[in-house]
């Protein structure tokens, strides 16, 4: 088979499942052994080990086999099970992360080599493992917790019952012929419980004979088994009645480590606990949960959504086009299907960039394995608590964020926290605890990152702010707390006694802000001292489409996103002042500059013949007023990149295609404030 | 014998290669929104099918003197694709596509014409005449994003 065309989405589902196996091991850790969480890692390494197979990548469907066994051991015996454990686990899925990293460099697994870890796995499990997984599927038999549930279905009038199959002996494919089996079993009805479960039954490494329950929607139990019986290297099919089971069912679940999976031979001795184990611990044997319902997805390649984004922005063009003609024509009947047609975009676009925003979740789910591993390399203990997973972010903003939120986590593990010392003598908890929050509100998101850590010392931020000739030592006592905290976003800034491999290299903060402003959003800091610090992002919903104002600058049209407007004002030149020959205009009881875009773009004043047309911005609490020669319009533009080329143009942040075919740039306004200020 | 294909450019009396598999389109001259602050030979962006592309004036970029005597209507954009960077090339005409011995090319003089040699590959007789191979990677390298920002610390102070 060419496997090459499945590969990216090999990589994807591989990518999924390691996250998965991520997340539920740090839920290990922190809530220990737990038979769902099991399960569903069980669940993760056995579909990794099927898809790597199929793929060819033999020695990862060899490691994930092992985890497999590792998973159904500790399973079973989840008295055996420590942290230590999660560090072999981890061990592993690190192993599986290197391991998909190469074969998506396309060195393939020559390279490869999982044997420390394997070894690992091996040890963990210790001698028991080998016959104890094997003993698992040994006389399977369902836990008493199914076997009520299928008697309650069957008091309601359901036809129930189990059906026992069991193989041939020399059945090679196992596996496939219980698929064929549960897939025989599908016209009749509702298979709810496995015994053995349904992921060892699908791999076959099972002895002896399986039994699944079934409730009758069709047909009868005799044509079932008639059909079952067909299937080739089925050796036996019983269907066994509720009452029959339930007798053989009390003698052997109730044992002390309560697997279901006991042999026979002992449970007769093991009679007389049994009686008096009133609540049996979960058995692994029967319990299989009824089909869950998930909603049907697809996987798609961002490219084509993006492809698709760039037709639709033609769209929206060539609509705003139809619509200028429409109303210039006299008839009724073009406008009519004009404002359809317009009505029609509107909810194509909608639905498409619903499309390209995705839930924060897939962004913050490396985190907490980050936050964990912080904690071993650095002197910190500290809880790591995520918020408002479900919120919905741009896909572009999101990938751009990343890096920069790992950083502030870092920062606030490093510099924000004490030591766990230094907190006791304080007389905090021990425990520090970091924060990260994600939140949307009136168009945009909000990213939290905060710490209950020493919280900012303004004295030693301005001291060293001083030492370095950023600040004007004169001016310091006059600065606001926030003007303190902005310092250290300043390039070079860094005020960690040691540089530490983790933060402080001094190039962290003001990297992170110029991320954060070149997505069009905005950062800073709250914090008190001695209970934490607060990062706080702004960021724009989305940012393909924008409303803008469209005005003329020389014979040029420019687009001023509306977000960043506060008024469009015609201004007499005999309020205009002068301060250091910078022009200034009194707006809401504040002396406001005034730039003029027509000198500043094009070195060509603009021309003023009585009035000066400027349109006021405002970022913060700073306002700026930006003489032009017109203000034409406000309509909504799609925000198109300038490309790779013009990456080092930061005036404009991008550039849209006006109704006319004509590009019109966009000015980011936030250049503009760093300019006026 | 490796072949080189060429598509053939001209500006002014010189003859200029692009090698084909870089070059995407050759278009007729566009309607050119000027960027302002930026570097004089990036003359702005244009819509080409919908994507905002840059187009820059080879002639300045390659350091040729004097104002090209050919009228819009006559001059062509070459759009070529480098490094993820879609980039138009103003020209004053494109000929032809040559295929040439790749060994034909003759390393460049220090300088020829004004061009600094890392931006050319190498010399290459074309009939009669001598076509220099632009080296596209050079021209739309970095070196410019680095200048862009050289700029605008100007531009700051």
């Amino acid at each position: 088979m060419d496997t090459a065309d499945y590969l990216d989405a090999f990589l994807a589902e591989t990518d999924e499942n390691l996250n998965v196996l991520s997340e539920l091991c740090l839920v290990l850790e922190q809530q220990g052994a737990d038979d769902d969480t099991f399960a569903a890692m069980f669940r993760a390494a056995h579909t990794l080990k099927g898809m790597s197979a199929t793929m060819g990548f033999q020695k990862m469907a060899d490691l994930t086999h092992h985890m497999e066994d590792a998973l159904g051991y500790f399973r079973q015996h989840p008295e055996r099970f420590d942290s230590a454990i999660v560090d072999v686990l981890f061990q592993a899925i690190d192993g599986l992360t290197e391991h998909v990293e190469a074969i998506r460099n396309g060195a393939g697994e020559e390279g490869i080599d999982h044997q420390t870890v394997l070894d690992a796995l091996a040890r963990a499990q210790n001698e028991v493992a080998a016959s104890a997984v094997a003993s698992a599927a040994e006389n399977a038999s369902f836990a008493p917790e199914m076997i009520a549930m299928l008697e309650s279905l069957q008091a309601e009038g359901n036809q129930v019952a189990v059906v026992r199959v069991e193989l041939t002996a020399d059945c090679v494919m196992r596996g496939v012929r219980m698929v064929m089996v549960m897939r025989a079993l599908e016209p009749f009805g509702e298979c709810l419980a496995t015994s053995p479960d349904v992921p060892v039954l699908e791999e076959g490494s099972f002895t002896g004979a399986a039994e699944l329950a079934v409730v009758l929607h069709n047909g009868t139990f005799d044509a079932l088994r008639a059909a079952v019986a067909d299937i080739a290297e089925v050796a036996q099919v019983d269907i066994v009645q509720l009452s029959d089971l339930k007798t053989a069912a009390q003698a052997t679940t109730p044992t002390p480590v309560a697997s279901a999976a006991k042999p026979v031979e002992q449970a007769s001795s093991e009679q007389a606990p049994a009686a008096s184990a009133s609540a049996p611990a979960p058995a692994s044997g029967g319990k299989q949960a009824a089909p869950r319902h998930r909603e049907q997805t697809l996987r798609v390649p961002v490219s084509r959504i993006d492809e698709f984004m760039n037709v639709l922005s033609e769209l929206v063009i060539a609509r705003t086009r139809l619509e200028l003609l429409a109303r210039a024509s006299e008839n009724p009947e073009l406008r009519e299907v004009s404002e359809q047609i317009a009505r029609l975009s509107d909810s194509l676009q909608d639905g498409v960039m619903s499309m390209r925003m995705m839930p924060v979740e897939s962004l913050f789910q490396r985190f907490p394995r980050m936050m964990r591993d912080l904690q071993k390399t650095l002197d910190r203990e500290f809880d790591f608590e995520m918020t408002g997973l479900e919120t919905e972010m741009d896909r572009t903003v999101m990938d751009e964020m990343g890096e920069a939120l790992v950083h502030l986590l870092r920062n606030a593990a490093d510099h924000g926290l004490e030591s766990p010392a230094d907190r006791e003598q304080r007389g905090k908890p021990r425990k520090g605890v970091i924060r990260l929050a994600a939140y949307a509100s009136g168009g945009h998101v909000y990213l939290e990152v905060s710490d209950d850590g020493r919280g900012i010392d303004r004295d030693k931020v301005l001291a060293s702010a001083i030492k370095k000739g950023i600040v004007d030592p004169a001016k310091a006592p006059a600065m606001s707390d926030a003007q303190v905290y902005d310092l250290l976003f300043a390039s070079g800034f860094s005020t960690a006694a040691t540089v530490s491999d983790i933060s402080g290299r001094g190039v962290g903060l003001d990297a992170v802000r110029g991320k954060v402003e070149s997505l069009g959003g905005t950062i800073r800091i709250e914090s008190v001292p001695g209970q934490g610090s607060t990062f706080l992002i702004e960021l724009p919903l989305t940012l393909t489409i924008l409303q803008a104002m469209l005005v003329r600058v020389g014979d040029e049209l420019f687009a001023l996103p509306t977000s960043g407007i506060e008024e469009v004002a015609r201004i007499a030149p005999q309020d205009v002042e002068f301060v250091h020959e910078q022009p200034v205009v009194n707006f809401r009881e504040g002396v406001v500059p005034m730039i003029d875009l027509g000198a500043y773009f094009f070195s060509s004043k603009t021309t003023t013949e009585d009035v000066w047309q400027t349109v006021i911005c405002r970022e913060g609490k700073r306002y700026v007023a930006l003489v032009v020669d017109d203000v034409i319009d406000e309509l909504e533009v799609v925000n198109k990149p300038l490309g790779k080329y013009l990456e080092g143009v930061k005036v404009f942040s991008g550039a849209t295609i006006l109704g006319d075919g004509h590009v019109a740039l966009i000015v980011d306004l936030h250049q503009v404030f760093q300019l006026g200020a | 014998m490796a072949e080189l294909q060429c598509v053939t450019m001209r500006i002014g009396d010189e003859l200029y290669g692009a090698r084909v598999e870089q070059v995407m389109s050759v278009e007729r001259m566009l309607d050119i929104s000027p960027v302002p602050r930026t570097l004089s030979y990036i003359k702005g962006v244009a819509n080409l099918r919908g994507t905002v592309t840059p187009v820059i004036d080879l002639r300045e970029r390659v350091g040729l003197r004097g104002q090209s005597e050919v009228g819009d209507d006559a001059r062509r954009i070459v759009v070529v694709e480098v490094d993820e960077m879609t980039v138009g090339l103003i020209v004053d005409a494109v000929e032809d596509v040559v295929s040439i011995d790749e060994a034909a090319v003759e390393p460049a003089p220090a300088v020829v014409g004004g061009l600094q040699a890392v931006y050319l590959d190498g010399v290459a007789r074309v009939g009669e005449r001598l076509m220099v191979v632009l080296n596209l990677e050079r021209i739309l390298s970095d070196v410019e994003v680095a200048q862009l920002h050289e700029v605008e610390k100007q531009v700051r102070g």
